[in-house]
């Protein structure tokens, strides 16, 4: 669906230049959701920003359905950006504009004049996302969630196979923010639309994300399915970022590492094996007791998962049964020294 | 002063003639200034079509006209005016001085208050596949309208003062009338009628442009 190939930005700076984008590689598929996420800086805008050439790549290149952006002349670019729908951190909405109005705009600009027809579409849009009691007000009269209700509607006008999705929750409190990422994955099923958002909170990526992407200092640090990521992580960036959405993190560990007598575990279950009590028999089966230090359960966007950090406790404790039991029962598991 | 010998169909005349000074003259100021203070933002450092030749092509000349005291931009003028509508005096004669001296100032104006449009607008109108074109006619100048309308009524007062000053090369109007009456003639009535006239007509055409900017305001 979009490839993205060694793709660089550079910003010429004063002194030095600035250099946001660092050989990008990344392949995003058909319908599903792939979420970019960095700290502020890390080139994630500038990323999203390529990818409808709002910003000319240095080098790389972008490719949607096959087709290279950078190849576009004036007339095709604007073609081309109706497929990719766009919504914004700020909603960017036509003040001078009522509801019905913002989401016809696109339309129009595309050379659509039957108005019966707009009309139509423009309804069904608002039904959509809910706010067809709206039609006639002006954006000043709506919350920041409705706002980007309309904002969705309007990216949506045209049809697109893409919507590229710019922080456009970062200046929601977190109920609108779920009730928005709530219509994205609806919006995702139902249209079979794919979905590139950037991002600077974990909680989104989980709630909503199929595939993710860690961004920092504009290189790509790890990438792969979120579930993966988020139990797994790889590198000290994602680390990081999993413990500021309240992952436990690896300070906590040392404490915890220093007071336990046994060995420690990392068990990580995924799907069906969070539904069995698995502790319970791991104990009638090798005769040890588990100490659970610290765990988190939860979904990530639908599968349920739980990780806990257990110290092995018993008279003598032999550790391999153990290990044997929690691979038949594909947990994944890890020793923690 | 007993307003006596106060002649008032010449007042009466007075008061047309500066209206149709400013009035016309702000037409013409408005579509020349409003193209104008639009090619100057867009040429902008970072704008749609930043170019900074273009640029400060405009901006020299925008400051350049500004800089000419009026009362030397009407006798500077003299030979262009009488070439473009064969006199220089009149209510006609006065309004391409008028024109020439406020289109710049509004286009200054209009820069300034396009400034003050959200650039997020652009991007977004950008990402929708609008054209230049489509977002200047579509966002730029449909956001800014109120902006453009408090700028309008701006230039209009300055036009109302600007107008009596025309007057003193024989232009007509109020104060055509101040400077012939009230300061060669030294009839005070005169002098005061005229002035509270202008006091009048200002605070009217500002309180209309207020009405008008909050009208079209949807913030």
């Amino acid at each position: 669906m979009i490839r993205i190939e060694q793709l660089t930005k550079i910003y010429p700076g004063r002194g030095a230049d600035h250099l946001a984008l660092d050989a990008v590689d990344l392949s995003i598929d058909k319908g599903e959701i792939f979420g970019i996420i960095g700290r502020s800086g890390a080139g994630k805008s500038t990323l999203i920003r390529c990818l409808n050439r709002l910003e000319t790549p240095s080098s790389g290149r972008v490719l949607v359905d096959g087709q290279d952006l950078s190849t576009l002349s004036a007339r095709e670019l604007p073609r081309m950006r109706q497929r990719l729908g766009m919504i914004f951190q700020h909603f960017n909405l036509l003040h001078a504009k009522t509801v019905a109005q913002n989401v016809s705009f696109p339309l129009r600009l595309a050379g659509r004049h039957d108005r019966d027809a707009i009309d139509r579409r423009v309804d069904a849009l608002l039904e959509r996302v809910g706010l067809s009691a709206y039609r006639d007000s002006y954006p000043a009269r709506l919350s920041g969630g409705q706002k980007q209700r309309v904002g969705i509607a309007r990216a949506l006008a045209n049809a697109p196979s893409v919507l590229l999705s710019d922080e456009a929750t970062s200046a929601l409190d977190p109920q609108t923010t779920l009730s928005i990422l709530q219509l994205l994955q609806d919006i995702n099923r139902e249209l079979g639309l794919t979905i590139v958002l950037i991002t600077h909170e974990m909680s989104v990526i989980r709630n909503l994300c199929d595939r993710v992407a860690v961004l920092d200092h504009g290189r790509v640090v790890e990438t792969g399915r979120v579930a993966d990521i988020f139990l797994h992580p790889q590198h000290a960036v994602t680390r990081s970022l999993l413990a500021e959405s309240g992952t436990p993190d690896e300070g906590a560990l040392i404490q915890l590492r220093q007071r336990a007598t046994g060995p420690l575990l990392r068990l990580t279950f995924v799907g069906d094996t969070t539904y069995q009590p698995l502790l319970s028999r791991a104990t009638e089966e090798t005769g040890l007791r588990f100490n659970i230090l610290q765990g988190s359960v939860g979904r990530i966007k639908e599968t349920p998962y739980g990780q806990l950090l257990v110290e092995a406790v018993g008279a003598h404790v032999e550790i391999g049964p153990a290990l044997a039991f929690f691979t038949r029962w594909n947990v994944h598991h890890e020793v923690v020294a | 002063m007993n307003f006596s010998d106060v002649v008032w169909p010449e007042i009466g005349q007075g008061l047309i003639d500066t209206l149709v000074m400013s009035g016309v003259s702000l037409v013409f100021a408005v579509l020349l200034g409003l193209p104008l203070g639009v090619l100057l933002f867009l040429s902008g450092r970072r704008q749609l079509l930043q170019h900074h030749g273009v640029h400060a092509g405009l901006s020299a000349v925008v400051n350049g006209l500004r800089s000419v005291p009026f009362i030397i931009l009407l006798i500077v003028m003299i030979p262009f005016t009488v070439l473009l509508i064969g006199t220089s005096i009149g209510v006609a004669g006065a309004v391409p001085p008028l024109v020439i001296s406020a289109a710049p100032f509004y286009a200054r104006l209009v820069e300034n208050v396009l400034r003050e449009v959200d650039r997020g607008l652009f991007d977004a109108c950008q990402a929708m596949g609008a054209t230049t074109r489509q977002i200047i006619f579509g966002a730029l100048l449909p956001e800014s309208l109120p902006g453009l309308v408090a700028a309008a009524t701006v230039t209009g007062v300055a036009l109302v003062s600007y107008s009596a000053m025309a007057g003193a090369i024989g232009g007509g109007g109020l104060g055509d009338l101040a400077i012939r009456y009230g300061y060669q003639r030294f009839q005070v009535d005169v002098m005061v009628i005229t002035v509270a006239l202008m006091v009048v007509l200002v605070q009217l055409l500002q309180w209309a442009g207020d009405r008008l900017t909050l009208h079209f305001t949807r913030k």
